[in-house]
């Protein structure tokens, strides 16, 4: 039986939409299923401590990224998959797994295909996937530079050149040995999943010609900056700077949609 | 394997690359590549191959199975393989390699010593004769 903790609250009240529709796909495709309602997200560790039986197999999140965040956050000292049903559509692990939405999240129920995924920690707050750490203003303009057909229309599909970007004062500290320090405009931070264990830093530094990346790898690193940033994981902000991340050895069994197989012709 | 100029600042490669801004100090160990095109103070040891980019200035002693230096280097370089130092690179320190090259306007002040490869190193001779058994 899945257990699948749904707030109600994520995508603009997404769920008592399609609560019907819901239910009837997941007894079409006979997934049991026990739903348990967030009403706070602060909650979820007592909600799942209330609701995991035996007969649980795995629990869902339903929402968008804080939803998920706080079920990982929950769920990292049990030992069950995690599955994502968005009702968002900017829900970045979702998007990460190939959940593009609700209903194919459904369907990776169905398929119960698990992937294991390693786990990240910042401070108390265990995370998956990448992160991001910039300058506010370069967060907001990398969501607003992104081309759309309505800009197209009026003519502002402008590329952001490096004069627009903002950089900050920063140093990192890579598992105590080496010190870094740089104009930063952008860190990116990924977990890799195979082999490798230390995490992967990308740190987008500002030149006279534009930016350039210097890649490092971590199991701990330390942040600190002339001015606070965010630490964003999708468009959720989990930190602020000074911050230290972690790569746990903790993994988690995450639930994938099967990935499609090409049939090959002739 | 040996690289060529052309793999330099090959940000495809997924391995340790320090950028041309930014300010390093420790040590720096990788099971790769190393490229340092920034500037750097400490210990650097990589199990594959080490880069000193051009605008780099590296303060350390550097252990790898290459070492291309085409920066600026103030310390000692131990290549397992070979070491090449480019026309705009600079060593201060000593070297020691299987094989070395210094391109013109290339600089290298401190000594140099060249460690014998498996091949061209002389096999062990037995030193003792074996009498053959009269019948």
């Amino acid at each position: 039986m899945y257990l699948l903790l749904v707030n109600p609250k994520a995508g603009n009240k997404l769920y008592r939409r399609i609560e019907r529709r819901f239910i009837g796909s997941l007894n079409r495709h006979k997934i049991k299923h026990k739903i348990v309602m967030i009403d706070d997200l602060a909650n979820t560790a007592d909600l799942l401590k209330d609701n995991v039986k035996d007969n649980i197999k795995a629990v869902a999140a339903m929402g968008g990224n804080g939803t998920v965040t706080a079920v990982i956050d929950a769920l990292a000292d049990y030992d069950l998959p995690l599955a994502i049903i968005p009702t968002t559509k900017t829900n970045h692990l979702a998007r990460l797994l190939g959940v593009a939405n609700w209903q194919a999240g459904v369907r990776s129920l169905a398929h119960h295909h698990t992937h294991t995924k390693r786990l990240g920690k910042i401070g108390q707050r265990y995370f998956m996937g990448e992160l991001t750490i910039a300058p506010k203003r370069n967060l907001i303009k990398n969501i607003f530079g992104q081309k759309s057909r309505l800009k197209r229309f009026f003519g502002v599909n402008r590329p952001i050149t490096h004069k627009n970007q903002h950089s900050v004062a920063c140093q990192l500290k890579l598992d105590s040995e080496l010190e870094v320090n740089g104009q930063l405009a952008r860190l990116d931070i990924r977990l890799v999943d195979e082999g490798k264990k230390k995490m992967r830093i990308q740190l987008h530094t500002l030149t006279e010609t534009g930016t350039e990346a210097s890649v490092l790898w971590a199991n701990k690193l330390e942040v600190t900056s002339s001015l606070n940033m965010p630490i964003v994981s999708g468009n959720e902000t989990l930190a602020n700077t000074p911050a230290t991340i972690q790569a746990v050895t903790k993994t988690i069994e995450v639930i994938q949609p099967t990935p499609r197989v090409k049939k090959k012709r002739g | 394997m040996a690289k060529d100029r052309k793999d330099f600042a090959d940000f495809n490669q997924p391995d340790t690359l320090i950028g041309k801004e930014v300010v390093a100090e420790g040590t720096l160990n990788s099971e790769g590549d190393i490229q340092i095109n920034g500037q750097f103070e400490g210990k650097v040891e990589a199990a594959g191959d080490v880069i000193v980019g051009e605008h780099a200035k590296v303060k350390a002693d550097i252990k790898a199975n290459n070492v291309y230096v085409s920066g600026e280097v103030e310390g000692n370089i131990q290549a397992t393989e070979r070491l090449e130092i480019l026309e705009t690179g600079r060593v201060n320190g000593n070297v020691t390699s299987q094989a070395m090259s210094i391109e013109p306007g290339g600089i290298l002040k401190g000594s140099s010593t060249m460690q014998e490869t498996a091949e061209t190193a002389p096999a062990a001779q037995p030193t003792y004769e074996v009498e053959e058994e009269k019948e």
